[in-house]
């Protein structure tokens, strides 16, 4: 069994915590906060239940303002589509924004498939791109990273000083480092924290700025988005800008609001738009205000359960309340195990800025995943013990006895499990009496 | 069948129930507003890590932002259309005397404004904004950052590293 490193756990539960209270002093800030949420979430409703209607008009408007807009059901098409634009304009290498989606369809592995030098610039996506790894959190990808492992990464990687893990010398490390990829890309790729119907562009937010460094420079701009991207108007950005950075990360705002909707003089901007499972989403009444996500994180720092485990006991790859959601809709046998790691306290439900249902859906997904015939004549055995005194107490006098038993049989179901010892009944009645 | 044509027959197949759109009236009503909304900006331009210099209207905006960062090498001085009070925000559209790309690769960044063009919140900014497009618009908020190393907060990641604004002051009109 793993060695379970109990200060990492702490202080990573310690840092999304202040991350959490960065976030609440600034909600308390604002005496309309809850108006906020509440306009997003119905702007979110509406816009899914138009969503063949926004669509349209984003295309339409996309497709006069310059851009060229590509669609993909599902993730093998997003990748080909991205990979043959690609080919066909000799791009050697590829420079991109962090983007969840990119991650749900694996894109990196296919690029690099085909010989095309993929590099992440979002420095917490890079540390992980360089570690061979995945992110932990889809806002802090490198959350679980700690100093002396990036110092010691980027000795070896970009040739800093050998023991010096400062993050201020290591950041400007990379970024010296990231620059020269910049400066020599073919092309440059932005997910999308919004597409607004009402003006074809797209609305990519970000506090590094490598965003906007890849896509300045290289004369082929890719952005690509899931359908639940879509917002009406501008004025719906209003009440968005407003509720992501500060539940995000305790900001007012990203450094960067940039909104892309013409391609740059001389360049071509393609925008992809892809389904990839959220038409099946909207089909189920009981989740389809998962397509209100704003992929803020938000309920990862928020969660208990996430802030002790961290992002790696999750089968999905989004992890945390929402994680363990969209990873049912997308793959129930391999993620429905996930649907344990929820105490139900609803923090995150509480605070999504979006009112996604989140521990309610957890809980009807734990009635339709989790009720097996096993669990129930185990519920009805202890109900059986548990019924008389002398049931009970005859029972936790067979424990001890139990336990050693369990041990020695080394059933495949203690693999990893500690079994502790049960007092003995000495000892109960020893507690009894000084009672 | 294409993509766009399968994904839209998705959709409809979905049959989800039908929201209507809301009206944002009230919540852009009941947002907080600023008594002194330039005092609000140069508060939140200072929490986004960057510095502000008030300015008159004859200055020299050179000047200006070398007084600002007397230590810099590379400043790029730019002019924004507003700014905004609550985040401290200055609100930029695709320059015209250089490439879009010197918001970010320059070391040094000064925005320039007229200080009476600031916004108090994200509502009034795109309410300014109207629907209309200009090819490109982007919002900046200080020096580029992060905290991807164990959330130490870092300023300088790929973008600006250091970022002024400068508040032109509205100019008399004349007796």
């Amino acid at each position: 069994m793993k060695k379970i490193d109990y200060a990492k756990v702490d202080w990573q539960d310690e840092t999304l915590w202040l991350v959490r209270g960065k976030r609440d002093r600034l909600a308390k800030s604002l005496p309309e906060w809850e108006k906020l949420r509440d306009a997003a979430s119905r702007i979110k409703l509406y816009s899914t239940s138009h969503l063949p209607e926004l669509l349209d008009q984003f295309e339409t408007k996309a497709r006069a303002n310059g851009a060229i807009v590509h669609w993909a059901k599902d993730a093998e098409e997003y990748r080909r589509i991205i990979g043959d634009l690609l080919q066909s304009h000799s791009v050697k290498r590829f420079v991109k924004s962090k983007s969840m989606l990119s991650e749900e369809c694996e894109l990196r592995p296919y690029l690099e498939s085909l010989g095309i030098e993929t590099i992440e610039t979002d420095l917490g996506e890079r540390i992980i791109q360089l570690m061979g790894s995945r992110p932990s959190h889809i806002v802090l990808p490198a959350i679980h990273v700690k100093r002396e492992e990036v110092g010691a990464l980027f000795e070896k990687e970009m040739g800093t000083e050998k023991g010096n893990c400062d993050p201020t010398y290591l950041t400007h490390a990379a970024r010296k480092n990231l620059r020269e990829y910049f400066l020599s890309a073919d092309a440059g790729m932005t997910g999308g924290n919004f597409a607004v119907a009402s003006t074809g562009e797209v609305v990519v937010c970000t506090n590094e700025g490598n965003a906007d460094m890849g896509t300045s420079l290289p004369p082929l701009q890719i952005a690509a988005f899931g359908i639940d991207k879509i917002v009406p108007d501008r004025e719906s950005l209003g009440v968005f800008t407003r509720l992501l950075a500060r539940t995000a990360t305790g900001q007012p705002i990203t450094t960067y609001t940039t909104h892309y909707s013409a391609p740059r003089p001389g360049a071509e901007f393609h925008i992809v738009i892809v389904d990839n499972g959220r038409s099946r989403i909207l089909a189920d009444p009981e989740h389809r205000k998962l397509l209100n996500c704003l992929r803020c994180g938000g309920c990862m720092n928020t969660c208990p359960v996430y802030r002790r485990l961290g992002g790696y006991a999750y089968s999905y790859f989004i992890p945390g309340p929402v994680g363990i959601n969209l990873g049912v809709m997308a793959d129930p046998e391999r993620c429905k195990a996930d649907l344990s790691a929820c105490s139900l306290c609803h923090s995150c439900s509480a605070l999504c800025p979006a009112k996604v249902d989140l521990a309610e859906q957890i809980y009807r997904s734990r009635q339709h995943y989790c009720s097996s015939a096993k669990k129930k004549l185990l519920s009805k055995g202890m109900g059986f013990v548990m019924g008389a005194p002398w049931r009970l107490e005859t029972t936790l006098a067979a424990g001890p006895a139990g336990m050693k038993a369990l041990k020695a049989l080394g059933a495949s179901w203690g693999k990893g499990r500690d079994f502790p010892d049960i007092a003995s009944q000495k000892t109960i009645k020893k507690l009894r009496n000084d009672k | 069948m294409t993509s766009k044509e399968a994904i839209f027959e998705a959709l409809k197949a979905a049959r989800p129930e039908v929201f209507e759109k809301p009206d944002l009236s009230e919540v852009k009503s009941a947002s907080l507003r600023y008594e002194d909304p330039l005092a609000k900006f140069c508060e939140a331009v200072k929490g986004s890590g960057g510095k502000v210099l008030r300015i008159e209207a004859g200055d020299s905006p050179e000047e200006a932002a070398r007084s600002l960062f007397p230590e810099a090498e590379d400043i790029c001085i730019a002019k924004g259309e507003f700014g905004v009070a609550e985040n401290g925000c200055v609100y930029l559209e695709e320059p015209t005397d250089m490439p879009r790309v010197k918001y970010f690769i320059s070391d040094t960044l000064v925005l320039v404004i007229d200080e009476e063009s600031i916004v108090a919140n994200m509502h009034d900014a795109y309410d300014r904004l109207g629907e209309e497009v200009k090819g490109y618009g982007i919002f900046i908020s200080g020096p580029s950052k992060t905290a991807d190393i164990e959330q130490a907060l870092v300023f300088g990641a790929h973008g600006a590293r250091l970022v002024g604004v400068l508040l032109r002051r509205h100019i008399a009109p004349a007796p």
